[in-house]
C-alpha cells in the first residue's frame, strides 16, 4: 500500500532543490523572442461548442465556430505580403470513443504532410470546416501579415489575373447528427463533453507559393492543387505544427456552468499608455529604458471573466471556481524580461531596443479561450 | 643464563580480521570483545639454539574457540632452530578469554608472536616476591576503553593488561622506564618515579594506529549462505572522499550499483528500476533511505554495524522485489557512554549512548538539516518562489539492548525521518504558476526483536514492529498526494544445525497495514504516441481515494549443505502473497553454490526466480490496469573470488537477468466491468541485464585503504514507450561502463591523525531520447515533444574527482575531527540531465554541480 508517488515526487523535488542550488542549467532565447516563423495563438470564436441535438436556447452554444490564428515572424515589422500559411485540420472523436484520434497521434505529427494526403477534396469543398467522425477534416486556410492571418484568395489560373478563388475561410462545424446526448445515461462524456482537436500546419510562405501552377477547371480543384503545394512545400520551408482543443459540451453539464466564452483585450499598455494596433505609424518609444507593459482590458476584470464548474475525469463535482487568465508577450526586438504574467495589473518588463520591432499579447482564460492584440513600435532615442 | 621471553604481538585490532578470517564458518560481524591471555604459556628455549646464543621471533596463526581453547595452531613466520616446534607446542598450551563478536563469545583467529631472547639469569630467589609497586591501566585515546592483553614492560619485567586494560608488576624502586606496545596501537614509552614502599598508580592513554572495532562495515553482495561475501570497513569509509561520511552512500560505489542521477538519490542496482531494489533497516522496510534526493540517508551511519548490500541474487530470506537489497544492521548501543556531535555544511547530529545497567544499552541520535536557516538568510530574489517552509530534514533514532541472559537478547529500535518543503507563486513556466510546491514525507518505525539461542546450534529471531507515514505532495492544481498508511511488520526466522554439513533456516516475513488512506489527484497519463490535452489536467482532474487494509508476506525455508569442506550448496524456496487492490501471489526457488579451490580461490554461482508486485498506482483504475500481474526475473550469477595477498583481493562476477511480465504503457483499449476502457498498462514488458563486476580491494592495514570497483552492465527493455509513464522505466538505466577508484592513506609522518582520500569516477552517459520536433499547443502556450520512445542518444560520460583530508586530534577523554572535502576537483561540467528551448529545436545539458568544497567538524567524547 505505499505510496510509489512518493519515490518520484522525492526524486523530482530533491533534484529541483540540487539543482536551484548547485546545478548549472543552459541559457536559450526565451519564447518571447519571436526570432522566426512562429505560431502565438488560435482563437476559436466560439472556443466551446454544442451540438444541435443535445441542446437549445439562449445558453446553448453554437455547432460551429470560426477559428482564427495569431502568427509571429520578425519580418512582420514592416509592413508587407503575407509571409506565413496557415492550413487548418481538423479531427472528431465519435461519442463515447476513447480512441485517440489521428490529430494527436505522434506518427502522423511528426510529418503531418501525410494528412494533407487524407483530405477528401471533394468533401472540403462541398462542405469546409464540417467535421467528420474518425475522419481528417479540411478547416480552411489563412494567410497572414503583420496585420493577423485572414482567408486569402488564389489564381485559379496563374495567367488569368481575374481567376481569383477565395480559399474557404478556418472554421469547423460539428458533423449532422452529431449528438452526445444518444450516450448511455451516465456516460462520462454526457458531462465532461468530448474534445474535437483542430490542427494547423503554418507553414512560411506566402498565397502565390501555394498557388496553382497549372490553370485549374474549378474552385475545387484549385483547393486541391494549393493543398497538395503545402504538402510539397512543407519539408523545405520553415514550418510549425500547432494543435487547439475545441471542446464540444456535454448535455448533462450544468446550466449554472456557462458555455465558455473567449477572454477579451483592448490594447497593450507601455509606460502607461495604450499602443496602437500596427499600421503605418509605429509607436516612438525610448531605446534601453525598462518600462511597463500591461494588458489594457476593455472593462473590470471581475466582470469580464467567467464562473465554471469543474468535474472529475468520473463526472463527479469538484469545485465552482473563478477564471484566471494569463498573459503570454512576445516582441521581435528589444528585451522582454517576462514570458508571462498572471495577472491584469502583473507588468511585464521590456526594455525596447532602437529601431522597428513588433509586439503581441495573448490573453488565455486556461479553459481553451484566448484573445489577442499587437503593436508596433518604433525604437528611437 | 637464558631467559626467555614470550611476546604476545597481535589479538589483532579490529573487527575486520576475525570477520575476515572466519567468513568460511562465521557470519561476518565486528569483534566486540578481543580474546585475552588468561593463561600464559611459556615456550621450551630449545637447548641447541641456546648453545649457540641464537635468538628468534616465532609469528603463529591461532585459532580460538568461543570458550577460549586454542584449537588449532599455524606458524606463519618461522624462526627455525627449533623455535618453531617450541613455539607450537607453547601456544596450544595457551589459554584465553572468550572473543565476542556483535556481543556474543565466538571463535576466532588471531595473529600471536613468540620472541626467544637470551637474557641474565635472575638472581636465585631468596624470599617471597613482593608485592606489585607499579600498577595502571591503559585505555584507548579517545574512547576510553581499556585495552587488553596490552604488553607492559617495566625495569626488566613485564606482563599483560587484562580485559579491563589493568595491569601490576613489582619493579625496582628509582625512576623506571615503561612501555606499552600493542598491535593496534602506537607503542608508549613513560619514566615513572618508583619509591620505597609506595605503590605507584599510572593511566596510560595509547593512541590507537588501525582499525576501531564497533565500526560500520558495508558488505557488497553479502549474506550468510550467499555464494559471495565482500566486507569493507566503515571507519575508513567516514573518510572517503565524496559520500560525506554517510555509510549508505557508500553502496552507491559498489560494483553493480549505477552511477544515479545527479541529486536522484536513486540506487539503480544492475540495470534495474530503481524501485526493483528493496531498503530495509534491521529487516524493516523503509519508504526512502535518502532524504531530498539522496542528501544523506535517512539514519545515523554512527550506529549502522554494518549495511547489508546484494546486487542479486540473494537469498530467500528476503523477496518481493527482482533487483538488489539493501538492509542496514544496525550495532548494539551502549558498549561505553559515548557522545558526539557533527557538525557539516548542510546538517548537524548529536548522539549519546550508554549503559545503565550491566545488561542493557541505550542510544539515541538526531540530526537536523539547517539548509533551510541557510536559505532563510539569503536575501530573496525578487522573481524567484516564496519559502514558506525552507527545505529542511529531521531525523531520529533510538535504540536499547537488553542481554536478558546468555541465551537471550532483546532489542526495541525507535526511528523516523521527516522532510519538509512548501514554496509559493512558483513559475515553473507553465502557463498558470503553481500557488504552491509541497512535499513532505514523514515517517516512523518502531521494531521489537527477540533473539533466542536454543544452543549453539539453533537460534530463533522473533520480530514485531509497526509505524506510520505521511506523505503530502502538491503541484499546484496539477497534482496532490495525502497518504496516511500505517504498518505492522513481522518477522520469524529459526536456523537450526541438523547435522555439521547441514544447517537449515526456515521463517516467514509479513508487513500488513490495517489502514491505509490514499487520496491523489492528477492528471490523465498520455496513452502512449499521443499528445495529450493538458488543459484537461487542471479542468478534469482524476481523483483517486482509498481507504483499506493490506498486507503482503511471505515464508522461505533454505538448506545450507556443506558435503565436503569446500563445497557449499544453498537450495531455497519462498513463497509470497500481496494483497492490496488486487491479490498476487508467486513462488520463487533459488539456489547458490560455493566452490572453495584451496585456501585462496572459491569459485561460486548461484540462480533464481524473483517477483514484485507492480507499484500500487499502477494497479488503479485511474492511471494504472487493476488487471496486472506480477514483475519477474530470472537472475543468473557466476564469480570467482581469489586473494592475492595479505590485503589485496580480487571478486569477478558475471551477472544477467532475464526481465519478463513488467507492467508497460498501453495504448490499447480493452473491456472492462462490460465497458471499452484504455488500458493504459499491460503486464507485458520484456527486458534482459547482463554484465561483469569486478572489485578489487585493499583491506585496511592501518595505513592504506581502498578499492577499484568497475561494472560493466547493459540492460534493455524489449519494448518502448513514448507515452507519459509513472515512473522512468526501462533502458534509461543502462549505464554501460562504471569505474569508481577510492582510497585512503594515513599520513602521521606528516601531522599525526592526518590523513587523505580520494574517490575517482569515471562512467558512461545515460541513455535518452534526443526530441526533434514538436507540436504547439495553442491552448497552454507550450510545445509538447514528439516522442518515439526510442532512448537514441547517450548523455556523454561523466568523470569526477573528490579529494578530501581529515585530521583528527585524540586527546585522553575525547577527540576532534576535522575534514575539508573537495568535490569534483577538476570543476568539470559533468551533463547531467538533457535541456530543450521552449520549442525543442536546441538541445544543451544541465550540469551537475562544479568544484564544491566543503568542511566539517565533529567531536566526540
Amino acid at each position: 500500500m505505499r505510496s510509489h508517488a512518493t519515490a518520484t515526487l522525492s526524486t523530482i523535488l530533491g533534484l529541483g532543490l540540487a539543482l536551484t542550488l548547485a546545478a548549472c542549467a543552459p541559457t536559450f532565447d526565451g519564447p518571447q523572442e519571436v526570432k522566426g516563423l512562429r505560431l502565438l495563438a488560435v482563437q476559436a470564436e466560439p472556443p466551446e461548442l454544442g451540438a444541435a441535438a443535445d441542446g437549445d436556447g439562449a445558453g446553448w452554444p453554437a455547432a460551429a465556430s470560426s477559428l482564427r490564428s495569431l502568427v509571429g515572424h520578425p519580418g512582420f515589422v514592416a509592413d508587407g505580403p503575407p509571409r506565413a500559411i496557415v492550413l487548418h485540420l481538423s479531427c472528431t472523436p465519435a461519442p463515447g470513443d476513447l480512441q485517440a484520434p489521428l490529430c494527436t497521434q505522434f506518427a502522423q505529427l511528426t510529418d503531418p504532410s501525410g494528412l494533407v494526403e487524407e483530405i477528401d477534396t471533394a468533401g472540403a469543398c462541398a462542405a469546409p470546416g464540417r467535421g467528420a467522425v474518425n475522419a481528417i477534416t479540411f478547416s480552411g486556410l489563412e494567410a497572414c501579415d503583420r496585420s493577423g492571418c485572414v482567408p486569402f484568395s488564389v489564381r485559379r489560373d496563374p495567367d488569368d489575373a481575374g481567376s481569383t478563388v477565395a480559399l474557404p475561410a478556418p472554421g469547423y462545424t460539428l458533423p449532422d447528427g452529431f449528438a452526445l446526448s444518444s450516450l448511455p445515461a451516465g456516460h462520462v462524456q454526457r458531462v465532461l463533453g468530448l474534445d474535437v482537436v483542430d490542427l494547423q500546419l503554418v507553414l512560411e510562405a506566402a498565397p502565390d507559393d501555394v498557388a496553382p501552377a497549372t490553370a485549374m477547371p474549378d474552385a475545387c480543384t484549385t483547393l486541391g492543387a494549393v493543398l497538395k503545394r503545402i504538402g510539397g512545400l512543407w519539408e523545405t520551408r520553415p514550418h510549425v505544427v500547432g494543435l487547439k482543443w475545441l471542446h464540444v459540451r456535454g448535455p448533462d453539464m450544468p446550466a449554472e456552468s456557462a458555455p465558455n466564452a473567449n477572454p477579451v483585450v483592448s490594447a497593450i499598455s507601455f509606460a502607461g499608455a495604450p499602443l496602437p494596433p500596427p499600421g503605418p505609424s509605429p509607436a516612438a518609444v525610448t531605446p534601453g529604458e525598462e518600462r511597463d507593459l500591461l494588458p489594457v482590458l476593455p472593462g473590470e476584470f471581475a466582470a469580464l471573466r467567467q464562473r465554471y464548474q469543474r468535474f472529475d475525469t468520473s463526472a463527479r463535482y469538484v469545485d465552482t471556481r473563478d477564471e484566471e487568465w494569463t498573459y503570454s508577450w512576445f516582441t521581435t526586438a528589444g528585451e522582454l524580461k517576462d514570458a508571462r504574467t498572471y495577472s491584469w495589473d502583473d507588468a511585464a518588463k521590456f526594455e525596447p531596443a532602437a529601431g522597428a520591432a513588433m509586439l503581441w499579447l495573448v490573453v488565455r482564460d486556461l479553459r481553451g479561450g484566448s484573445a489577442w492584440t499587437a503593436a508596433a513600435i518604433e525604437g528611437a532615442p | 643464563m637464558a631467559r626467555l621471553s614470550p611476546i604476545l604481538v597481535a589479538l589483532l585490532c579490529a573487527g575486520a580480521l576475525p570477520a575476515r578470517t572466519a567468513a568460511a564458518e562465521e557470519p561476518a560481524g565486528v569483534l566486540t570483545r578481543a580474546p585475552a591471555v588468561v593463561a600464559p604459556a611459556e615456550p621450551e628455549y630449545p637447548p641447541e639454539a641456546k648453545a649457540q646464543g641464537r635468538t628468534g621471533t616465532v609469528t603463529l596463526e591461532l585459532e580460538i574457540s568461543a570458550s577460549g581453547e586454542v584449537t588449532d595452531a599455524v606458524v606463519t613466520g618461522p624462526a627455525g632452530h627449533g623455535f618453531d616446534e617450541a613455539a607450537l607446542a607453547a601456544a596450544r598450551k595457551l589459554r584465553f578469554s572468550p572473543a565476542e563478536i556483535d556481543g556474543k563469545p565466538s571463535a576466532v583467529r588471531i595473529e600471536y608472536r613468540f620472541d626467544f631472547v637470551l637474557r641474565e639469569a635472575p638472581p636465585p630467589a631468596v624470599a617471597a616476591p613482593p608485592p606489585p609497586n607499579l600498577r595502571g591501566r591503559v585505555l584507548e585515546r579517545g574512547t576510553r576503553l581499556p585495552i587488553a592483553a596490552a604488553l607492559v614492560q617495566a625495569g626488566g619485567r613485564s606482563t599483560y593488561t587484562d580485559r579491563e586494560g589493568r595491569f601490576a608488576l613489582t619493579v625496582p624502586v628509582g625512576e623506571v622506564k615503561v612501555s606499552v606496545s600493542d598491535a593496534a596501537h602506537a607503542r608508549f614509552e613513560a619514566t615513572e618515579s618508583v619509591y620505597v614502599d609506595q605503590l605507584t598508580e599510572v593511566t596510560y592513554w595509547l593512541r590507537r594506529t588501525a582499525l576501531a572495532e564497533n565500526e560500520t562495515v558495508v558488505t557488497g553482495k553479502k549474506e550468510r549462505r550467499e555464494v559471495s561475501h565482500q566486507a569493507i570497513a566503515a571507519g575508513e569509509i567516514r573518510r572517503i572522499a565524496g559520500v560525506s561520511g554517510d555509510t549508505v552512500k557508500v553502496v552507491q560505489n559498489l560494483p553493480g550499483v549505477a552511477r544515479p542521477p545527479f541529486g536522484s538519490g536513486q540506487l539503480v542496482v544492475r540495470g534495474g528500476n530503481p524501485r526493483d531494489t528493496r531498503v530495509y533497516v534491521d529487516g524493516v522496510q523503509v519508504p526512502a533511505i535518502f532524504h531530498f534526493g539522496g542528501l544523506t540517508s535517512i539514519y545515523s551511519s554512527e550506529l549502522v554495524k554494518e549495511v547489508e548490500f546484494q546486487a542479486g541474487n540473494f537469498g530467500v530470506t528476503s523477496g518481493r522485489a527482482i533487483g538488489g537489497r539493501v538492509n542496514l544492521v544496525t550495532r548494539d548501543p551502549g558498549d561505553r557512554t559515548h557522545a558526539l556531535a557533527d557538525l557539516n555544511l548542510y546538517q548537524g547530529t548529536a548522539l549519546w549512548e550508554g549503559r545503565p545497567g550491566d545488561d542493557l544499552g541505550l542510544a539515541v541520535a538526531v540530526r537536523r538539516s539547517y539548509v533551510d536557516a541557510i536559505l532563510s538568510s539569503a536575501p530573496e530574489q525578487e522573481d524567484g518562489p516564496g519559502v514558506s517552509v525552507a527545505p529542511r530534514f529531521y531525523d531520529l533514532q533510538a535504540k536499547a539492548a537488553w542481554k536478558l541472559g546468555a541465551a537471550d537478547t532483546l532489542r526495541f529500535d525507535l526511528f523516523g525521518s521527516d522532510d519538509q518543503m512548501v514554496l509559493t507563486d512558483v513559475d515553473a513556466g507553465q502557463l498558470s504558476r503553481f500557488d504552491e510546491l509541497k512535499f513532505g514525507n514523514t515517517f516512523f518505525k518502531g521494531n521489537l526483536r527477540h533473539e533466542h539461542r536454543f544452543s549453539e546450534e539453533s537460534r530463533l529471531l522473533l520480530a514485531a514492529g509497526g509505524g506510520w507515514q505521511e506523505v503530502t505532495a502538491r503541484v499546484g492544481d496539477l497534482f496532490t498526494e495525502t497518504d496516511r498508511i500505517w504498518s505492522t511488520t513481522w518477522r520469524a526466522e529459526l536456523r537450526q544445525r541438523i547435522a555439521p554439513w547441514l544447517e537449515i533456516v526456515a521463517g516467514g516475513d509479513a508487513e500488513w497495514h490495517p489502514r491505509a488512506e490514499v487520496s491523489v489527484t492528477a492528471g490523465t497519463l498520455n496513452a502512449p504516441g499521443q499528445v495529450g490535452n493538458d488543459t484537461n489536467d487542471q479542468l478534469t482532474p482524476n481523483r483517486f481515494h482509498v481507504t483499506r487494509s493490506g498486507y503482503e508476506a511471505g515464508v522461505f525455508a533454505e538448506a545450507a549443505i556443506q558435503p565436503v569442506r569446500w563445497l557449499r550448496l544453498v537450495p531455497g524456496v519462498r513463497a509470497d502473497v500481496h494483497h492490496s487492490l488486487r491479490t498476487l501471489s508467486w513462488v520463487d526457488p533459488r539456489f547458490a553454490a560455493r566452490v572453495e579451490l584451496g585456501a585462496n580461490t572459491a569459485v561460486k554461482g548461484g540462480v533464481g526466480l524473483y517477483h514484485q508486485a507492480p507499484p500500487l498506482a499502477y494497479l488503479t483504475e485511474e492511471w494504472g490496469n487493476p488487471a496486472l500481474r506480477e514483475e519477474g526475473a530470472w537472475q543468473y550469477s557466476v564469480g570467482l573470488e581469489r586473494k592475492l595477498g595479505a590485503h589485496l583481493s580480487l571478486d569477478v562476477e558475471l551477472y544477467a537477468k532475464r526481465l519478463f511480465r513488467l507492467a508497460i504503457p498501453s495504448a490499447a483499449l480493452i473491456e472492462r466491468d462490460g465497458q471499452e476502457v484504455p488500458e493504459k498498462f499491460r503486464s507485458a514488458g520484456s527486458g534482459t541485464a547482463y554484465g561483469a563486476e569486478l572489485l578489487l580491494r585493499y583491506d585496511p592495514d592501518g595505513r592504506y585503504f581502498g578499492w577499484i570497483a568497475y561494472s560493466l552492465s547493459r540492460t534493455r527493455r524489449d519494448q518502448s514507450s513514448s507515452g507519459d509513464t509513472l515512473q522512468e522505466e526501462g533502458s534509461a538505466y543502462d549505464q554501460p561502463h562504471n569505474l569508481v577508484a577510492v582510497g585512503t592513506v594515513e599520513l602521521p609522518e606528516l601531522w599525526e591523525g592526518l590523513s587523505a582520500g580520494f574517490r575517482l569516477r569515471f562512467t558512461s552517459g545515460n541513455p535518452y531520447e534526443r526530441y526533434r520536433t514538436a507540436v504547439y499547443d495553442a491552448d497552454t502556450d507550450q510545445y509538447q515533444p514528439i516522442s518515439t520512445g526510442r532512448l537514441d542518444s547517450r548523455a556523454p560520460p561523466f568523470f569526477q574527482l573528490d579529494l578530501r583530508v581529515d585530521k583528527k586530534w585524540t586527546f585522553p577523554l575525547w577527540s576532534l575531527s576535522t575534514y575539508l572535502e573537495v568535490q569534483n576537483a577538476t570543476n568539470r561540467q559533468n551533463p547531467e540531465f538533457p535541456a530543450y528551448n521552449f520549442d525543442y529545436s536546441k538541445q544543451d545539458w544541465v550540469s551537475g554541480v562544479g568544484f564544491f568544497p566543503a568542511f566539517g567538524v565533529r567531536a566526540e567524547y
